[in-house]
């Protein structure tokens, strides 16, 4: 092993590639369980574990080598249609890709100390390569229908075939790839005839090669009777012939999709040749792709990020500054440069800033490449029969943000699983397709991207929510009755609440539906629930598709409270209404409101900062405020639009204050103050939790829950 | 160089009232500007102003000394000093001018009403008695 096997960009090298690998195959083997017969699938994962062989070997990691390799072989065996995929096949399958994971975890630990066995695996391994030419000895009549597609067999072929089986000989399908280059084709397909009958006899031959021109052969299918076996015979092809490209050896009654294909119309033999060719090329011209790729470190992309961040901060100052000059002199021609300048830089860090997110972007599908197997295992362990649809993988967002969201993610689509769909039994009984259903898609929609999570399952039973949260203190019987149907449907985003009856290591262990909650709320998104009983359960996720380029600037929207002005960060601003004053309503002395069917409580941050309410007018001007599962409604004299600001924070003299996260200079040079929508959801609802409090001080120990609760 | 610093002040008022602060301590000193008001904050903030780009607090010292409200007029200044390498601006009804002292007495227990702790001295000129103000102190505690 040489030296620059050693070096630590090798190593990382490697892990990247195999930790791509093992997602490829992960998903290959997932799919092929849904369809066996697709050889593509095959042929995707056989070369996943011939990529990782490769890797491995060159870094001079044996265990790996050789897991993969005897992984190869059973692939090679299903490709080339001497084992069937099975139940049993595909789990040691994913047995092996767990212990490729657990390898691969412990090499990043230290790669001079792995522990892990891989001789059981190997065992089960070599035990299928083992059992393989049984299986195809017991199932070797079931396929005689599909394979007798291929060769049109008379009658005279029939009986020699019957009689060639009733004394124990083997029929066998032998394929021969002629070379590219190989001159006189037709005379190579004749000399492969003759070998063959030396051999055995051969009874068909697929295409009839005599009909063809020499250019368009190039690969014969012929049916051959023999003692030897399919092996024996591909190895004997293989070493005693020159300008064969490949052979494949296989039993008769073996079924096989490409030949099916063919089977139906001898003719288009040809158009399946010209595939595979077409086949090859685009295999061709990804290669050549990847060789125009660079591996990037993340800690890179983010420097860059960073740095693009402070320019962009600089360029405002220097638009500043030039506005400045151009007031003080404004007849002068360097300033009035200085300012074409100023907005032709702006312009291109504007690009440059553009760029730089477009490198950060990956397609969703990433992540979504993780479910299939997350959704296989749970079905399978539940008894559960799921089919999972993924829609708008290619969407792209920010690559934090697809990381941050996948645990999320994951467990609501462990809950859809585990407490939405039902087993068959019910789903039958319930005049529903046994099979229940998770749809799981990404769509874009203005700079956000809209992620749902929607099963067909029972959906969530509001009077369980209102039960366990009665009874785990999560909130009192009264406010249960006064609470609306969605209010108690968010309950379940209350740390310390889960309804499900017997915990298990699934989900129902009470965590969970917070954690989402959190970590929407830290990617600056809103989630919300629909669920309809015996229906199923819609999770709508709206997150930012790009990270803020730093947290210094922000999209701000500018309104007027009393005489003071506030930007209100534009995440976090669902929509603007103006209501009628009559429609505000009070609801234990708050006032709330209804937009679009939901009641939003209304808050004049006038009150809170103690700035007098401006007259009352007929309509007032509310601007809908969304953080997680959370709406607020915020009351404000005046809209003045939006812009980007630079957030500044206030300091460390200053501190933190509640309810504003910083400030920013505006346009005519004032300041204004920029509003934190968590700090003032939680002001408020502390705010009104004391005076809950005042109003009945008799309340006991359960009001204190209460307040954790509410923060 | 550093004792040649501190031993230059500058005068200033607050409600009729000299008060002196060191050289070395101020920064800028800038006419007076709208503030913008940060609420919740400490009680004697009055807010925040743009200086050149930068975002920096102000402060209302008559609330913090309990002296009667300053009315801004043609001569209110907002001073900004450098403590504990923030900067910050104290509103002044009025800047006089640089001088130096002659003597530097200890304070006494209360000047003028207010804790003396505040003060690091009381500096002697012809005219009379001035105290100087322990920046840090005042606008820390």
């Amino acid at each position: 092993m040489s030296d620059i096997f050693e070096s630590p960009e090798i190593i990382n090298l490697f892990i990247g590639e195999v930790e791509e690998q093992i997602l490829l195959f992960e998903n290959g083997i997932v799919e092929l369980e849904k369809n066996i017969d697709d050889p593509e699938i095959v042929q995707k994962l056989f070369r996943a574990a011939h990529t990782l062989k490769g890797s491995s070997a060159a870094v001079g990691f044996e265990q790996m080598k050789v897991l993969t390799h005897e992984m190869e072989n059973v692939l090679d065996r299903i490709r080339n249609h001497r084992l069937k995929v099975s139940r049993p096949v595909v789990d040691v399958l994913l047995e092996c890709l767990d212990c490729l994971k657990a390898l691969k975890d412990e090499f990043v630990a230290d790669r001079f100390c792995i522990k892990t066995d891989i001789r059981p695996i190997m065992a089960k391994l070599q035990g299928i390569l083992a059992g393989s030419s049984d299986t195809y000895a017991q199932k070797g009549t079931e396929g005689v229908d599909i394979s007798r597609k291929l060769f049109v067999l008379n009658a005279k072929q029939e009986e020699q075939i019957k009689q060639a089986l009733d004394i124990g000989q083997n029929v066998l399908v032998c394929q021969v790839e002629i070379a590219r280059d190989c001159q006189m084709k037709l005379a190579r397909a004749y000399i492969v005839r003759n070998f063959l009958n030396e051999r055995g006899t051969v009874i068909g031959m697929v295409p009839n090669v005599l009909d063809m021109g020499d250019e368009e052969i190039d690969k014969v299918w012929f049916l051959v009777i023999t003692q030897m076996g399919a092996d024996e015979m591909e190895w004997e092809v293989r070493n005693g012939l020159v300008d064969i490209e490949e052979v494949n050896v296989f039993p008769y009654s073996f079924n096989s999709p490409e030949i099916m294909k063919l089977s139906e119309n001898e003719d288009r033999s040809l158009c399946s040749d010209l595939d595979v060719s077409m086949n090859a090329k685009v295999v061709d011209d990804a290669k050549r792709m990847s060789g125009r790729t660079v591996r990037i470190e993340v800690e890179r992309l983010e420097r860059m990020m960073d740095l693009v961040g402070e320019l962009v901060i600089e360029q405002i100052r220097i638009a500043q500054a030039g506005n400045d000059l151009h007031n003080k002199y404004p007849a002068d021609e360097t300033v009035d440069d200085l300012i074409s300048i100023s907005n032709h830089v702006s312009v291109l860090i504007d690009e440059l800033q553009e760029a730089i997110m477009k490198t950060r972007m990956i397609p969703v599908q990433q992540l979504f490449n993780r479910f299939p197997r997350i959704v296989r295992d749970l079905a399978c362990s539940l008894n559960k029969e799921v089919e999972l649809i993924l829609e708008g993988g290619e969407t792209e967002i920010d690559r934090t943000i697809v990381e941050d969201i996948a645990d999320p993610l994951i467990h609501l689509i462990r809950n859809a699983v585990d407490h939405g769909i039902e087993s068959p039994e019910v789903r039958k009984r319930l005049g529903k397709p046994e099979k229940g259903t998770l749809r799981i898609s990404a769509l874009p929609k203005d700079s956000n991207v809209i992620i749902t999570v929607e099963d067909d399952g029972a959906g969530i039973d509001v009077e369980e929510i209102k039960r366990v949260a009665i009874q785990k203190k999560i909130i009192s019987g009264e406010e249960a009755n006064t609470m609306t149907h969605q209010q108690l449907i968010d309950l379940i985003f209350q740390p310390g609440f889960s309804t499900s009856n017997e915990v298990n290591d699934i989900s129902g262990r009470g965590v969970g539906m917070d954690i989402v909650k959190n970590c929407v709320e830290k990617l600056k998104g809103v989630i919300d629930i629909e669920t309809y009983a015996g229906a199923g359960t819609k999770f709508v996720i709206k997150l930012p598709i790009k990270l803020p380029m730093t947290l210094a600037i922000l999209k701000g929207l500018l309104v007027k409270i009393g005489n003071e002005t506030y930007a209100i960060p534009m995440n976090n601003v669902i929509e603007i209404v103006r209501q009628p004053r009559k429609a505000i309503e009070f609801v234990n002395g708050q006032a709330v409101t209804v937009i679009r069917n939901k009641a939003i409580p209304l808050v004049w941050l006038h009150d809170y900062f103690g700035i007098p309410r401006v007259k009352e007018r007929r309509n007032i001007l509310i601007v809908l405020l969304g953080m997680a599962e959370k709406r607020l409604g915020l009351v404000v004299d005046e809209l003045i639009g939006n812009q980007e600001v630079v957030v500044t924070n206030l300091g460390a003299y200053i501190g933190k204050v509640e309810g504003i996260s910083g400030a920013t200079v505006l346009g005519d040079r004032s300041v204004a103050c920029i509003l934190d929508v968590a700090g003032i959801m939680k002001m408020v609802s502390e705010r009104k939790v004391k005076r809950d409090m005042k109003e009945d001080e008799c309340k006991k120990d359960s009001n204190h829950e209460l307040i954790a609760v509410n923060e | 160089m550093g004792d040649f610093l501190s031993s230059q002040y500058v005068v200033c008022e607050l409600a009729n009232e000299k008060y002196a602060l060191k050289i070395g301590d101020v920064y800028e000193i800038i006419k007076m500007q709208p503030i913008t008001p940060v609420h919740n904050s400490k009680p004697f903030l009055e807010g925040i102003i743009n200086l050149r780009g930068k975002i920096i607090p102000v402060v209302n010292l008559h609330k913090k000394f309990g002296l009667p409200n300053y009315a801004t007029t043609k001569k209110t200044r907002i001073v900004v000093v450098k403590s504990r390498d923030e900067m910050v601006g104290i509103v002044f009804d009025k800047v006089n001018q640089v001088l130096r002292f002659s003597n530097i007495q200890p304070p006494p227990e209360m000047v003028a009403g207010i804790d003396g702790a505040y003060f690091e001295g009381m500096g002697i000129t012809d005219e009379g008695v001035i105290s100087i103000l322990k920046i840090d102190k005042v606008l820390h505690e």
